[in-house]
This record gives structure tokens, C-alpha cells and sequence, in this order.
């Protein structure tokens, strides 16, 4: 970790306004843009962005090392994201929606070339919350199973069930896609 | 052909979704209003500075006694002294107006207070106009140290005031963090 970020924190820690202004300045553009992929609303993300930054200086003597400090903050912003989306309440899906499992492989992601990056998020926008929340923690974020199970407060087989599921629904979703755009 | 779209994520650069203006200020506003107080480290500067102020009572003594004997005079080291700490003074009185104007939005108890600090402000002057001409005179270096701690002292006490009045009035609010 640079010398000048270390220092940074170390004086935010002790509560230095001015230390923890610069942090925010340095990594609000970045948290923004996290708290965005899950809360639609810019408003919304913008305070749950700023919220998390008091959260993390009220406890950045819990921030370790281990990890860089970006991903540190990530954590917490996504984590207060979901809380707030969990305080609306996540919308249910009933059964029938949901694509039957056969043979659906784990680590089978492959999907045709010609589908874009911003295909794929806008498609996952379009699955109900609960499976693009899953979708977006191991695509984008890249979280493993037990990071998503912490952080959705779900278990690891329950991760593992509904990124399949979503994995699904984005194939089915994108396959409409396909076939809109050959007509 | 097919690709494993997880590598396509691999590097998510940032979207380039733009924050508000005016939210550099807002995040201000909100940081201000989270004061995090770390009362053990301030009184223990509180406590340092009272035990300089006595370390120096002591050597200005010193150099009295010393200055009856050979008449040596060293006025420039204790006013830098007596600067040092009215420096250090000054700044710690105006960190705690700053956290006192911002724990409270009555106008009315800023005005009263700003008029305390302004009257104690005036009679400092006037010590140090007298500090100056004698150098000498421990009893002036009392009321001088005397009088910022009373500055201090006044924001602090006030400032614990509001403190308890907001956790009476904060008892019912969850921590919503």
C-alpha cells in the first residue's frame, strides 16, 4: 500500500476531517459507480455511497492490510446497498418463472461473442432482484460464493442456486436479444 | 463462437456515471454532523498542556531567582515560551469552537458565547500589553495561561452540555449505521 494512502488512513482513524475528506475525494468516483450497479436511483446511490464512507471511518481500525483499501470500501458500500434494497424488500419470484436446472454446469459461462458487455448488464437489469443480485456480486464484483453468501446473509448452497438460476434467466433473457436483432 | 463472459468482467472499469455538484459539500455537511469525539486523547492534551503551563510557572520562577543573583536576562526565551503556548492554546480553543458551532444550531447560544470568548479576548490583550512591559511579573503569567484555559474550559463544559442534551433526546433513534 503506498506510503501516502497509509498515512491518510492512519490519520482518519484518529478522526482527521481533513484525512477523510481526501480519502472520499480519492475514491468516491469508483464508490459511486459501485453503489449505482445496485441502486437505480442516482440520488439514492449518491447517499448510500456517502453513508458507507462514515460507516468505514467509524471502522477503519477493522480494516486489515489483507486487502486493498478500495476493496475494503467496496464491501461496505455494496453491503449498505443492500441493505437498503433489503429495507424495500426484495420482490419474490414465483416458481414457475424460473428455468428448469438441467444440465446446467457451474463453470459453463460461456455465452455466443457477438453479445456485448453492456448487453449482459443491461439483461441482468431485467432479472428480478434476488438472482441479478447473486449475478452482479460474482460477475462484476467478483466474489466468491462465500463472500456473496456474507454479504447477502444467505447460504453458500443458496449462492450456488440462485447464480445458477440467474445464470439462466441472463441465457434466456439474451436469447430474445439474439433473436430480436435477426429481425 | 462463445467466450466465458466472466473474463469480460475480469477489468469493470468505472462506468462513468457522474456524481452531483454539489455533493463534495453535502458529504461536508454529513462528515461535520458525525463528529467522531475521542474524549481520552483531548483531556490527555488538556492534561499535557496544564502540566506545561506549570513546567513553565516553575522555570520562570527559576530564572527569577536566578536573574536577583547575576543579572542575567533572558526575556526573549520566555516570551518565545509564552508564544509556544499561547499558540498551542489558541488552536485548540478554535478546534473547539468549531465543534461547538457545529454540535449546536441555536444562533442565539453562539452569540452569548461568541461575546464570553470576545470579553475574555479583550482582557487577554490587555494582560499581554502588561506581559510585555514586565516580563518579570509571574503573577501576569498566571492570569494570562488562567485566561485561555478559561476559554477552553467554557467551550468544553458547554459543549458537554449539548452532548447530554442530545442523548436524551436521541435515547428512542436506532443506530441506523
Amino acid at each position: 500500500m503506498p506510503n501516502n494512502l497509509k498515512k491518510l488512513i492512519e490519520q482518519s482513524k484518529k478522526g482527521n476531517k481533513r484525512s477523510q475528506l481526501k480519502l472520499y475525494d480519492s475514491y468516491c468516483d469508483a464508490m459511486f459507480n459501485v453503489a449505482c450497479r445496485y441502486l437505480k436511483n442516482e440520488e439514492e446511490a449518491k447517499d448510500a455511497m456517502q453513508e458507507s464512507f462514515l460507516k468505514a471511518f467509524l471502522k477503519l481500525d477493522t480494516f486489515k492490510e489483507t486487502i486493498s483499501f478500495g476493496a475494503w470500501l467496496k464491501k461496505i458500500v455494496i453491503n449498505y446497498c443492500i441493505d437498503v434494497l433489503k429495507q424495500k424488500k426484495l420482490e419474490t419470484v414465483s416458481i414457475e418463472n424460473i428455468p428448469s436446472e438441467i444440465s446446467n454446469d457451474d463453470n459453463d459461462w460461456k455465452f455466443e461473442t457477438t453479445i456485448t458487455k453492456q448487453q449482459i448488464i443491461n439483461a441482468i437489469e431485467n432479472i428480478p432482484t434476488k438472482y441479478s443480485l447473486v449475478l452482479k456480486l460474482y460477475l462484476i464484483e467478483g466474489y466468491d460464493h462465500i463472500e456473496i453468501s456474507e454479504i447477502l446473509k444467505i447460504a453458500i448452497k443458496t449462492s450456488r442456486t440462485q447464480l445458477r438460476r440467474g445464470k439462466l434467466m441472463l441465457k434466456e433473457k439474451l436469447k430474445t436479444k439474439m433473436y430480436e436483432a435477426r429481425y | 463462437m462463445k467466450r466465458d463472459i466472466r473474463e469480460l468482467f475480469n477489468d469493470i472499469e468505472t462506468e462513468g456515471k457522474k456524481l452531483p455538484k454539489n455533493h463534495r459539500m453535502e458529504f461536508i455537511e454529513k462528515l461535520n454532523f458525525s463528529t467522531i469525539e475521542k474524549p481520552k486523547k483531548r483531556h490527555l492534551g488538556l492534561f499535557l498542556k496544564v502540566a506545561a503551563s506549570i513546567a513553565l510557572i516553575i522555570t520562570f520562577g527559576y530564572y527569577m531567582m536566578n536573574q536577583k543573583n547575576s543579572e542575567i536576562n533572558k526575556p526573549t526565551s520566555i516570551q518565545v515560551q509564552v508564544q509556544q503556548i499561547e499558540k498551542d492554546y489558541l488552536q485548540q480553543i478554535d478546534d473547539e469552537w468549531k465543534n461547538f458551532v457545529r454540535a449546536t444550531d441555536d444562533k442565539e447560544l453562539i452569540k452569548v458565547y461568541q461575546q464570553k470568548l470576545d470579553d475574555l479576548n479583550e482582557d487577554y490583550k490587555e494582560l499581554s500589553k502588561s506581559f510585555k512591559e514586565n516580563t518579570n511579573n509571574v503573577m501576569v503569567l498566571e492570569d494570562l495561561i488562567g485566561n485561555l484555559q478559561n476559554r477552553l474550559q467554557l467551550l468544553k463544559d458547554i459543549q458537554n452540555h449539548i452532548k447530554i442534551l442530545n442523548e436524551k433526546t436521541n435515547t428512542y433513534e436506532t443506530l441506523t449505521l
